[in-house]
């Protein structure tokens, strides 16, 4: 019965869809295939919304376009019309290169090849255990096994190097995924010499194997979720050679649309949940401390709740900010983190909290506000289907998962949206929890001190810079694409064209590092300086937002300065180039005393320095202390 | 039902399908029509057409018969074989 309501549901769907695309109301549309399409439905319907998405996307235009050129040899037609939709629903467009059969190892070699004509910006290797020679005799030892892996990820580390030498892109290599019919049965899985052993082992030893930059796409961790017995479907892989079963397809690209748009900058950075019946059970308010469900004395329900807790605690560990927006007396619901056996998260696992009455479309703003974050890198998790069609309707910026009835199903809930991906994980967000709670008491300070002055002297501000090197190229690279409010030109790069800035000679790629007596803020700013003869352009200036009003961005410049000068160049000049985020920088080289080219509009306006003219000063509050410790 | 009877509702039935996979809201099919007389249905469309009616009529093709229908009146005849299996 419920295949039946589902179906007709769809199509009820699909037709209001379809009805907005007549009335061209493209944004109507895409709402509703919003609300509609999850990455589970089957391939038809994975079809049906590729073609809405195709008309929605010509209809609604400016919107950013990511190129994607796909390598391997499969059939991958599908795939990429499904990958344009839930790329959609994250923002961007695509534009797609498929290189035909049997030719990806040439598109690479070769120079003059459609793939590097094609000036991607992405690299997808979709390669099979066929291309890169994965296969074991039986009755080989695990040293021969070993080395056949070895080789295997030697062939993929070759071809990523030898597209990141010659254009600056980001490569993404699929790991395998397991055969699902072994020869050996169940021993398979314990000798060397099965295909199972060798992909697991191949799976294992990729991530390290490629170059620096490049990133794994975890396929197989996407076909053992969705089970390899329906994943495969060797009818369409004999008709024509698809990697995977069509109902598959919409698992696959939605965490594909995910990944692209985490290293894209659009990487959700803070968790902000409920308390009542979605971290405990029961409401603190009627049923007391004694009353809630929390932990093994709290029954299944506790259970459950535990082991959210335990997930989020996780996610809090891993450098996603978590905060708290609840309806309660503020008192009241302090009183579980502080004496109810079972909490496994503490009020100090939390940078803000809102408790109080207020609407919690207000207290989002203000926990966006108190950390600095966009409203969009925000995911609100609550189990009233009330406060969450509030937060949809007044804040559509902010993710809110739709909650299962049963907290045992929170955590997969939370998992399968896939909120949290990111390409690398760096030193600095795993302080970042740490520096957000530092934050808190430079708040306090600064309420305690009489002026801004003071309170800046007060911080005891250090800093650090340097050029760009092995070990502060993720950092550096993270922080660009991630930063949407002080970055000047929205540029983005990736490591590997970081690299290739780096070794032409032409070009500075600095980072700044701050700390004060409060803690300490690791990498916060990153600048890409190009030298032209007499000129040194600011082609890219990003800062977190963590350390803004610091003075910080007067530090960076004054070394900018230096920089410029000591490279016999005369004049300084940089370009503020308007984006949806970034008007906070709006006015930051007229403050440093630009002069803004008199052909330059406001909203992509282009300044000049003069360096032969007094030096900036500098800010007085923060140390310089790069030579005392390198 | 006759053989031919049955082969003309199941037209009917087709012929919504044909028009919305290869957006021609205008597009007529007959049991001569083939995938040369249709200038969207290529590879893609076509593997697009098949999961299309397998889920409509809840029948399965084998590859082998995914790679044979490429005209209407071989789609009729495997989905009347189907029919009769079922």
């Amino acid at each position: 019965m419920t295949v039946v309501q589902g179906t007709q549901r769809q199509n009820a769907g699909l037709q209001a869809v379809r009805e907005a695309l007549r009335m061209e109301d493209a944004e109507r549309a895409l709402a509703l295939l919003r609300e509609l399409a999850t990455p589970t439905d089957s391939g038809a319907a994975q079809m049906q919304y590729a073609r809405l998405a195709k008309s929605i996307g010509k209809q609604l235009g400016g919107m950013p376009s990511l190129r994607v050129a796909f390598l391997g040899n499969v059939t991958l037609g599908h795939w990429v019309e499904c990958l344009r939709f839930w790329l959609l629903l994250e923002g961007f467009g695509l534009e797609a290169l498929v290189v035909p059969f049997g030719t990806w190892p040439q598109q690479v070699l070769n120079s003059g090849s459609e793939l590097y004509r094609f000036r991607p910006d992405v690299v997808w290797f979709f390669l099979s255990s066929t291309d890169l020679h994965l296969d074991v005799e039986l009755g080989a030892d695990s040293r021969a096994a070993d080395r056949i892996v070895e080789s295997a990820i030697g062939i993929a580390a070759k071809h990523v190097a030898r597209v990141t030498a010659e254009q600056a892109v980001l490569c993404i290599v699929n790991n395998l995924v397991p055969p699902s019919n072994r020869v050996l049965g169940n021993l398979a899985g314990s000798r060397p010499d099965s295909a199972w052993t060798l992909t697991a082992s191949f799976n294992v030893a990729l991530g390290g194997g490629l170059p620096g930059g490049a990133a794994v796409f975890d396929i197989a961790h996407l076909a053992s979720r969705y089970g390899l017995d329906r994943w495969e479907d060797t009818r369409l892989w004999h008709h024509s050679k698809h990697p995977f079963a069509l109902d598959a397809h919409g698992v696959v690209a939605f965490a594909a649309a995910r990944l692209l748009a985490a290293a894209r900058g659009r990487a959700h950075k803070c968790l902000i949940v409920d308390l009542d019946n979605t971290l405990w059970g029961g409401v603190i308010g009627d049923d007391g401390i004694e009353g809630i469900r929390i932990g093994p004395d709290g029954g299944a329900d506790g259970e459950a709740y535990a082991v959210f807790q335990g997930w989020i605690k996780a996610l809090g560990e891993r450098g996603v900010a978590l905060a708290i927006c609840s309806k309660n007396d503020p008192t009241l619901a302090r009183e579980p983190f502080e004496r109810k056996a079972g909490m496994t998260l503490k009020i100090d696992d939390f940078v803000a909290i809102k408790i109080n009455w207020d609407n919690k479309a207000d207290n989002i703003r203000a926990i966006a506000r108190e950390l600095n974050i966009g409203l969009d890198s925000i995911v609100f998790v609550d189990d009233s289907p009330a406060e969450r069609a509030l937060i949809r309707a007044e804040l559509p910026m902010v993710g809110v998962p739709e909650l299962p009835d049963d907290p045992s199903d929170f955590v997969s809930t939370i998992a399968l949206g896939m909120w949290f991906e990111t390409l690398a994980l760096t030193d600095e967000d795993r302080a970042r929890v740490r520096s957000y709670r530092d934050n808190t008491a430079r708040v306090e300070a600064r309420s305690a001190a009489t002026d801004l002055e003071s309170y800046l002297k007060g911080l005891e501000m250090q800093a650090k810079w340097g050029t760009v090197d092995a070990n502060t190229l993720a950092r550096a690279t993270q922080l660009i694409n991630k930063t949407n409010q002080f970055h000047l030109t929205n540029k983005r790069y990736s490591e590997a064209q970081i690299q290739a800035l780096l070794a032409l000679g032409q070009s500075w790629v600095g980072h700044f590092s701050l700390s004060d007596r409060f803690g300490d803020h690791g990498i916060i700013a990153v600048v890409v300086l190009r030298f032209d003869g007499a000129v040194a352009l600011i082609d890219t200036w990003v800062m977190s937002c963590r350390v803004f009003a610091r003075g910080m961005e007067d530090f960076t410049f004054g070394i900018l300065w230096n920089i410029a000068k000591q490279r016999g160049c005369a004049t300084l000049s940089g370009s503020y180039v308007r984006s949806a985020r970034n008007d906070v920088v709006a006015g930051l080289y007229a403050r440093l005393g630009g002069a803004r080219l008199a052909n330059t509009a406001n909203d992509e306006s282009t300044w000049s320095f003069d360096l032969t003219g007094p030096s900036p000063i500098n800010s007085r509050n923060i140390a310089d202390v790069s030579g005392r410790d390198c | 039902m006759t053989g031919e009877t049955w082969r003309i509702r199941m037209l009917q039935e087709l012929q919504p399908i044909f028009r919305e996979l290869f957006g021609d809201e205008g597009l007529v099919i007959s049991q001569t029509t083939s995938a040369a007389d249709i200038e969207e249905w290529d590879s893609m469309a076509h593997v697009n057409l098949l999961i299309e009616i397998e889920k409509r009529f809840g029948v399965r093709f084998t590859a082998q018969e995914m790679g044979s229908t490429t005209d209407v009146s071989t789609l009729l005849d495997i989905l009347h074989r189907n029919q009769a299996h079922a």
